[in-house]
C-alpha cells in the first residue's frame, strides 16, 4: 500500500512582499500517460453549486479545482505562495495594494483570453455578490477597487490592510472565471461556470452526477504539479453517492476508481496493497466546543477549564478519528501555518478538573451531576455534524459530573442559532488555510463570529495580526492568540479532522492543494 | 388495509345473503373437524404462542430494562469498541464501546411507546372522524370525507417530516407525524365499517325495538365496526417503529445518547461491512417484534 | 328497460361532474393546507440555502439576511405570500428553489420520470409476487404450507428499506456485478431500487389481496364452482381473482401516497434523483417553493389515479355499474362500496 500523508506544514517565513518574480515556469518533462480515458470518482454529496467562487463546500471545491485556475498557487508543504496565472506579484508594505502581472497565453474555455479587465470583472462581481459568496467576502474584506494598468497588469486596492488576501488568491474562492460567467447571476453560475482550468464542465444532473472533460490545448499548469500540458485523462465522472457503504463497496468491487471521504471505520479494511489512501489534516480551527460566555454557567471560567482538562482528546481520536491523525493541542490544527502547541495547558487530567469544580462550588448531586446553589451543571452544545465526537465528549464529561446536552440540528438551523446567539456551546470546526481563522471565530468585530467572549486583550491581538505584514511579527501575535485562548479556556478542542480519500491501486497522481482540496490534473490510471 | 376476513360480525351479516343451497360436503367435513373453539384453537398454535412470547419479552424490556440489561447503556469502554457478539457482550459493542444489547433493551421503551403513540394518534383521529362521518352521514359526512382525501393526498412522509421539523426531532414528534399520516386511511376504513354496520339487520332490529342512538352507536356499531380498526392499528405499530428508523436514516437524527431501535438500525449501517451486528441485530429485534405484533393483529382481526 | 345513449350521457355527467369538482377541491385544499403547514415551520430558508454554499463561512449578518429574504419573496404577510404563490401556481409557475436557484418546475420534471420508473416497476413486481404467492396458498392442499406462504410477505414490510437496499447492492452490484449500484445513468439502474421498494409495497398489497382471495374462497360462487367440479386454477382465475379486484384496485390508489414517501429512502440508498429525495432535501432546507411544488404534483398524481380507480369500479363491479347507470344512486354509494370492499375482503 502507499499512503501520501502530507506532513504538517509549519509557519514558513515567506516574505511575501519580497516575492517579486519567483516563477521559473519550467515544467517537469517526464512524459506521463494514462491507460484509461475515464476516471470515476464517487463523491459523498450533491455539490449544489458548481461555482467555486460562491461555494465553500469541500465536495464542490474538489470538482471546481479542476475547472477553475487561480492567480497564485500555494505550496502545501512549505506554505509558500508561487505564481500560477499571475507570473509575478507584489504587495505594498501596509498590505493595502497588491499588483499582479498576468501570463499572456491563458484563455478560458470559451476562447476568450485572460486579461487584467477580466480579473477586475471577477473581483468586482465577487464584491457585489456579498453574502451569496460569503467566504470571498471575508477574503475581500475592505475591498476598494481593482485598477487595470495594461492588459497584463492590475492592482487590487483595499481600504484597510488585508493580510490574508494574497493567500486567498491561491484558493478557488478567488479563482478566475471568464467574463461571461462573472456577468451571470449567482443562480446561473451555480449550474456551470467557464474557467481556464484543465477540465471543463460537461454535465451536472443534481443528485445524480457531475461530468467534466479535458480541455484541449491547456498549457498553464502551476509549477507545483507533476506534469505540464493537457490533463492525462479525457473524462472524469463524479457520481453522487451519499451512502458510505455504497461508496466503499463500489471501490472494493471496482465500480469506482476513487472515492471521497472513506469513513474512518473502514480505514483498516482498505489499508492494503490493492488501494491507495490519501489523508490530509484540515487546517484552521480544529473541531471544538465553542463557547458563548454570556451564558451564566459558560461564563464560569472554572467550568470551561474543567471541560478543557476533562476532555480526553486521545480517546476521542481513537474512537472517532483517522488512524494517523493527532489529537488537537491548540486552537489551531497542527497543519495550520502559525500553529504553536499548547499541549501542556490542556493535558487530560480528570482529577484536576474535578478539583477545579469543587473549588468553584460545584458539588456532586444525587444523580452524579454537579450542582451549585440549586443549579445543575448542565450545558448544551449545538452542532450539525460529528455527532460521534460529541457523544464521546458527553461520556467523558459525565465522568467529572458535567451534563452535556447534545442538540443536533440542520446546517441552516445551526447558523440560525448563531444569528440569534441562542447557544451555550457550538460544536464545529472552522476550516481556513490562514491563521486568521482565529480572528474570524473569536473577534467580536468579525461579521459572523461564532464564539462570544469579552476579552479586550484577545480582541487586540487578533485584530493586530490581521494587519501585520511582517511574517515573524505576525507569527508571534498568532502564537500569543493561541496561548490566550487555551489559557482562558475559550475553546475546548476535540478532534483534528482529516480528509481521507481512497482509490484503487493503479490510480496515480491524486494530490491535495494547500487547502486540502483535491487536484486531479495529474491523475492517471496505470496499466 | 387490514384483514378482518371473517370476523363474526361480517360472517353473521353475510350469512343472510348466502345461497341457501347446501354447501358441498368437503367443506362441511372441514368445519365439523373443529373440536376446540376457533379462537382458542388458534391461540394454541405454535406461531401464535411464539408471537405472544416475543411481545411479552418486548413488554418486559420496556417496563424493566434495568433488570434485563447486562450493562449501563450510556458510558462506553474505549478499549472494547466494535467487539463482535460474545462473552459479556451479548450483541457486541458499538463504535464508542457501548454494550449493544443493553442499548437495545433500554431502547424498547422509547421505540414502543412512541410507536404506540403514533398508533393512538392515528386511531383516535380516525375513530372520531370515521365514526361521526359514517354515523351522521349527509353533508357532514361529505365534508369530513373531503378533509380525509386531503389528509391522504399529502404524502404521509411529508406530513411526518413537517411535524418533525416543526417540533424538533424525537421519537414523540415522529410518532405524531406518522400517526397523522396514517389517520387518513384509518378514517376511511372506520367510516366504511360504520356505514356497513349501520345498515345491518340487527341494527335495524334494535332501532325498531326502540333503542336510542347512543345505545345503537355504543352497543352495536362501535363494537362491530371497531374491530377491524383495532387489527389495523396493531399492524400500524410495526410501521411506526420502522418509520422512526427511516426518518433517522433520512437525516432527521435522534438526539443522543438516548437509544432508540430505529436510530440504532440506521446508525449502524455505516458499519455493515466492518461490524455487521450494529445494524443487523437491532434489525432482527425490530423484525421479530413487528412480525409478532402482526401475527397477533391478524388473530384479533379474526383470521385463523 | 335498456338505458338510451342520452340517459347514459346524463348519468356519466352526473357521475363525473361531482368527481371532477372533488378532484379540483382536493388539489386546492392540499395546496393550501401544505402552504399553512410550511409557514409554521421554524427555521430560516434563506440561512439554510446560504449554509449549503457558505459552509463554515455562512454569514449571519441580519441586514444581509433581510435583503435576501425580500429577494425570495419571503417578506410579505402570510396572505400576500399565499395569493402571490397561488396565482403563479395557477399560471404553471412554481417559482424558484431557494436552496439551489433552479426553477421548481424543472426540478420536478427532471425527478418525476426517475421516480415513476422505480414506482411503477416496484408496483408491478410487488403485485405480481403477491398474486403468485396468494395463488400458491390458494391451491395448496395443506394447511401448513398455506400458513407458511402467508407468513412470507409480511417480512417485506418488517425490514427497513435502507437495510434491504444495502443488502441488495452488496449482493447484486458488488458481489455479482449484475446491476449498477447507483444512479440513473444506466437503464438497468432501476431494477434494484424497484425490488427494494417492491418488498413493502408487495407486502401491503398482499395483506389486502390474499385476504380478499381467501375470503372469496368461502363465497357462494366458489361453492357453486366447486359443485360444478371446475379445476382450482380455473376457479382462481375466473371467480376469485375477479371478485378480489375491487379491494385490490382501491389499495393501489392508496399506495400512491406510500410510494411518494417510500421512494425517498430508496432514492437515497441508490443515489438517484427523484421526488422523494427532493422532498426530504427541501424540508431539511426549509425550501418552501420546492415543498409546495412537490405536494402539488403528488396530489395531482394521487387524484388522477384515484379518479381512474373510481372509474374502474364501474368496469369491475356490476353493482357499482348499476349505481352508475341508475338514477337515484349517487357516487357516495360507489365510494362506500369500495371502502367496504377493502375492509370486508
Amino acid at each position: 500500500m502507499s499512503r501520501s500523508t502530507a506532513p504538517s506544514s509549519r509557519w514558513v517565513a515567506a516574505p511575501v512582499a519580497a516575492l517579486a518574480t519567483v516563477g521559473l515556469l519550467t515544467a517537469c518533462s517526464t512524459p506521463l500517460a494514462s491507460a484509461e480515458d475515464t476516471v470515476i470518482f464517487a463523491i459523498k454529496e450533491d455539490p449544489t453549486c458548481l461555482d467555486p467562487q460562491q461555494t465553500s463546500m469541500t465536495t464542490a471545491l474538489n470538482i471546481g479545482r479542476q475547472v477553475v485556475d487561480s492567480l497564485t498557487d500555494q505550496d502545501a508543504e512549505t506554505g509558500e505562495i508561487v505564481p500560477w496565472l499571475a507570473e509575478s506579484f507584489e504587495t505594498n508594505d501596509d498590505l493595502t495594494a497588491f499588483t499582479f502581472t498576468l501570463r499572456d497565453d491563458v484563455t478560458f474555455s470559451d476562447d476568450t483570453p485572460l486579461t487584467a479587465t477580466v480579473v477586475k470583472a471577477n473581483f468586482d462581481a465577487l464584491a457585489a455578490l456579498g453574502p451569496a459568496a460569503s467566504l470571498a467576502s471575508q477574503y475581500l474584506a475592505g475591498y476598494d477597487s481593482t485598477v487595470v494598468t495594461d492588459d497584463a497588469t492590475l492592482t487590487v486596492n483595499f481600504s484597510t490592510p488585508n493580510a490574508q488576501f494574497l493567500q486567498g488568491t491561491s484558493t478557488m474562492t478567488l479563482g478566475l472565471v471568464a467574463e461571461a460567467s462573472a456577468a451571470a447571476t449567482a443562480e446561473e453560475r451555480c449550474q456551470s461556470v467557464i474557467g481556464s482550468g484543465p477540465f471543463v464542465y460537461d454535465s451536472y444532473v443534481p443528485n445524480d452526477s457531475v461530468v467534466i472533460v479535458k480541455r484541449a490545448g491547456y498549457d498553464w499548469a502551476s509549477t507545483l504539479r507533476e506534469h505540464s500540458g493537457e490533463a492525462l485523462v479525457s473524462t472524469i465522472e463524479f457520481p453522487i453517492i451519499t451512502e458510505n457503504g455504497v461508496r466503499t463497496g463500489g471501490l472494493d468491487s471496482g465500480e469506482f476508481d476513487i472515492i471521497q471521504d472513506l469513513p474512518y471505520a473502514d480505514e483498516a479494511r482498505f489499508d492494503t496493497d490493492d488501494f491507495n489512501l490519501y489523508a490530509k489534516a484540515n487546517t484552521g480551527v480544529p473541531n471544538s466546543l465553542i463557547p458563548n460566555t454570556s451564558r451564566p454557567i459558560v461564563s464560569d471560567e472554572a467550568v470551561r477549564q474543567a471541560m478543557l482538562l476533562g476532555t480526553d482528546r486521545e480517546e476521542i481520536k481513537t474512537l472517532t478519528g483517522a488512524t494517523n491523525s493527532e489529537p488537537p493541542t491548540s486552537a489551531l490544527t497542527s497543519s495550520t501555518t502559525g500553529f504553536v502547541s499548547q499541549a501542556d495547558a490542556m493535558e487530560y487530567d480528570p482529577d484536576a478538573a474535578m478539583a477545579l469544580l469543587e473549588d468553584a462550588g460545584w458539588i456532586e448531586g444525587a444523580d452524579g451531576i454537579r450542582e451549585k446553589d440549586g443549579v445543575k451543571l448542565s450545558v448544551s452544545v449545538t452542532a450539525f455534524y460529528a455527532q460521534d465526537v460529541l457523544e464521546t465528549v458527553q461520556m467523558q464529561l459525565a465522568k467529572i459530573g458535567i451534563d452535556l446536552q447534545l442538540n443536533m440540528v440542520t446546517a441552516g438551523d445551526f447558523f440560525g442559532v448563531i444569528a440569534s446567539g441562542d447557544y451555550d456551546f457550538l460544536g464545529a470546526a472552522l476550516t481556513r488555510t490562514d491563521p486568521d481563522a482565529l480572528r474570524v471565530l473569536f473577534s467580536q468585530a468579525a461579521s459572523s463570529h461564532w464564539a462570544i467572549v469579552d476579552d479586550a486583550e484577545l480582541e487586540g491581538v487578533l485584530a493586530e495580526q490581521a494587519i501585520t505584514a511582517d511574517a515573524e511579527a505576525r507569527a508571534a501575535l498568532v502564537e500569543q492568540g493561541q496561548a490566550l485562548i487555551i489559557d482562558k479556556a475559550y475553546l475546548i478542542p476535540t478532534l483534528e479532522t482529516t480528509q481521507l480519500h481512497a482509490s484503487v491501486a493503479n490510480v496515480h497522481g491524486v494530490a491535495f492543494d494547500s487547502a486540502s482540496r483535491i487536484v486531479l490534473y495529474d491523475v492517471r490510471i496505470a496499466e | 388495509m387490514s384483514t378482518p376476513a371473517s370476523s363474526p360480525a361480517s360472517s353473521e351479516a353475510k350469512g343472510t345473503h348466502t345461497v341457501t343451497a347446501t354447501p358441498p360436503a368437503r367443506i362441511r367435513t372441514d368445519r365439523s373437524a373443529r373440536r376446540l373453539p376457533p379462537m382458542l384453537r388458534t391461540a394454541l398454535s405454535p406461531g401464535v404462542l411464539l408471537a405472544g412470547l416475543i411481545v411479552l419479552a418486548a413488554l418486559a424490556m420496556m417496563l424493566m430494562p434495568g433488570v434485563i440489561a447486562t450493562h449501563d447503556p450510556y458510558p462506553g469502554v474505549a478499549s472494547d469498541r466494535l467487539l463482535a457478539p460474545g462473552g459479556s457482550y451479548l450483541f457486541g459493542t458499538d463504535h464508542l464501546g457501548r454494550d449493544l444489547f443493553s442499548r437495545v433493551v433500554h431502547g424498547a421503551f422509547l421505540s414502543l411507546a412512541s410507536a404506540g403513540t403514533a398508533v393512538l394518534v392515528g386511531v383516535f383521529v380516525c375513530a372520531l372522524l370515521g365514526l361521526v362521518s359514517g354515523f351522521v352521514g349527509g353533508t357532514l359526512d361529505f365534508i369530513v370525507m373531503r378533509f380525509i382525501d386531503v389528509l391522504i393526498a399529502v404524502p404521509s412522509i411529508l406530513l411526518a417530516l413537517i411535524v418533525v421539523a416543526t417540533l424538533g426531532f424525537g421519537p414523540w414528534s415522529v410518532a405524531l407525524g406518522v400517526g397523522l399520516g396514517a389517520a387518513g386511511s384509518f378514517a376511511r376504513i372506520m367510516r366504511s365499517q360504520v356505514v356497513r354496520v349501520r345498515n345491518e339487520e340487527y341494527v335495524e332490529a334494535a332501532r325498531t325495538l326502540g333503542v336510542r342512538w347512543p345505545g345503537i352507536l355504543f352497543g352495536h356499531i362501535l363494537p362491530n365496526a371497531g374491530r377491524p380498526v383495532i387489527a389495523l392499528a396493531a399492524l400500524e405499530l410495526g410501521t411506526a417503529i420502522l418509520a422512526v428508523s427511516a426518518l433517522s436514516f433520512l437525516g432527521f437524527g435522534a438526539q443522543p445518547p438516548e437509544p432508540e431501535w430505529g436510530a440504532l438500525v440506521s446508525g449502524g449501517r455505516d458499519y455493515v461491512s466492518t461490524a455487521w451486528w450494529l445494524s443487523i441485530l437491532p434489525g432482527v429485534v425490530v423484525r421479530a417484534v413487528v412480525l409478532a405484533v402482526n401475527r397477533l393483529a391478524r388473530l384479533i382481526g379474526g383470521e385463523r | 328497460m335498456a338505458p338510451t345513449p342520452r340517459d347514459r350521457l346524463a348519468a356519466s355527467v352526473r357521475y363525473l361532474g361531482p368527481k371532477l369538482v372533488q378532484f379540483a377541491f382536493v388539489i386546492w385544499a392540499t395546496y393550501t393546507v401544505t402552504f399553512l403547514l410550511i409557514h409554521f415551520l421554524p427555521g430560516d430558508p434563506v440561512l439554510a440555502a446560504l449554509s449549503l454554499k457558505g459552509g463554515d463561512a455562512t454569514t449571519t449578518d441580519p441586514a444581509e439576511l433581510a435583503a435576501l429574504r425580500a429577494q425570495y419573496g419571503l417578506d410579505g404577510s402570510l396572505w400576500q405570500q399565499y395569493v402571490g404563490h397561488f396565482v403563479s401556481a395557477l399560471r404553471g409557475d412554481l417559482g424558484v428553489s431557494i436552496a439551489t436557484g433552479q426553477p421548481v418546475a424543472d426540478m420536478v420534471a427532471r425527478a418525476l420520470p426517475n421516480t415513476a420508473a422505480v414506482a411503477v416497476l416496484a408496483l408491478v413486481l410487488g403485485v405480481v409476487t403477491a398474486v403468485v404467492i396468494t395463488f400458491l396458498a390458494f391451491v395448496s392442499p395443506w394447511r401448513w404450507l398455506r400458513q407458511t406462504l402467508l407468513q412470507i410477505p409480511p417480512l417485506g414490510a418488517a425490514t427497513p428499506a435502507f437495510l434491504s437496499g444495502l443488502v441488495l447492492v452488496s449482493v447484486f452490484s458488488f458481489g455479482l456485478g449484475w446491476f449498477p449500484s447507483s444512479g440513473s445513468r444506466s437503464p438497468l439502474g432501476v431494477v434494484l431500487p424497484a425490488i427494494t421498494l417492491a418488498l413493502p409495497v408487495g407486502a401491503i398489497f398482499f395483506q389486502v389481496f390474499s385476504a380478499a382471495v381467501l375470503d372469496a374462497r368461502k363465497g357462494p360462487y366458489v361453492f357453486t364452482a366447486v359443485a360444478k367440479s371446475l379445476g382450482t386454477g380455473t376457479i382462481f382465475l375466473r371467480h376469485v381473482l375477479r371478485n378480489s379486484l375491487l379491494p385490490s384496485v382501491t389499495i393501489l390508489g392508496l399506495l400512491i401516497g406510500y410510494l411518494a414517501g417510500g421512494t425517498a429512502v430508496v432514492e437515497t440508498v441508490f443515489s438517484r434523483d427523484g421526488i422523494g429525495r427532493i422532498t426530504v432535501d427541501a424540508v431539511l432546507a426549509r425550501d418552501t417553493n420546492v415543498i409546495q411544488g412537490v405536494v402539488l404534483v403528488v396530489a395531482l398524481v394521487y387524484s388522477v389515479v384515484n379518479l381512474l380507480v373510481d372509474l374502474s369500479y364501474g368496469l369491475i363491479d356490476p353493482r357499482t355499474r348499476l349505481a352508475l347507470v341508475g338514477r337515484r344512486a349517487g357516487s357516495a354509494r360507489v365510494a362506500a362500496a369500495r371502502d367496504t370492499a377493502v375492509v370486508e375482503s
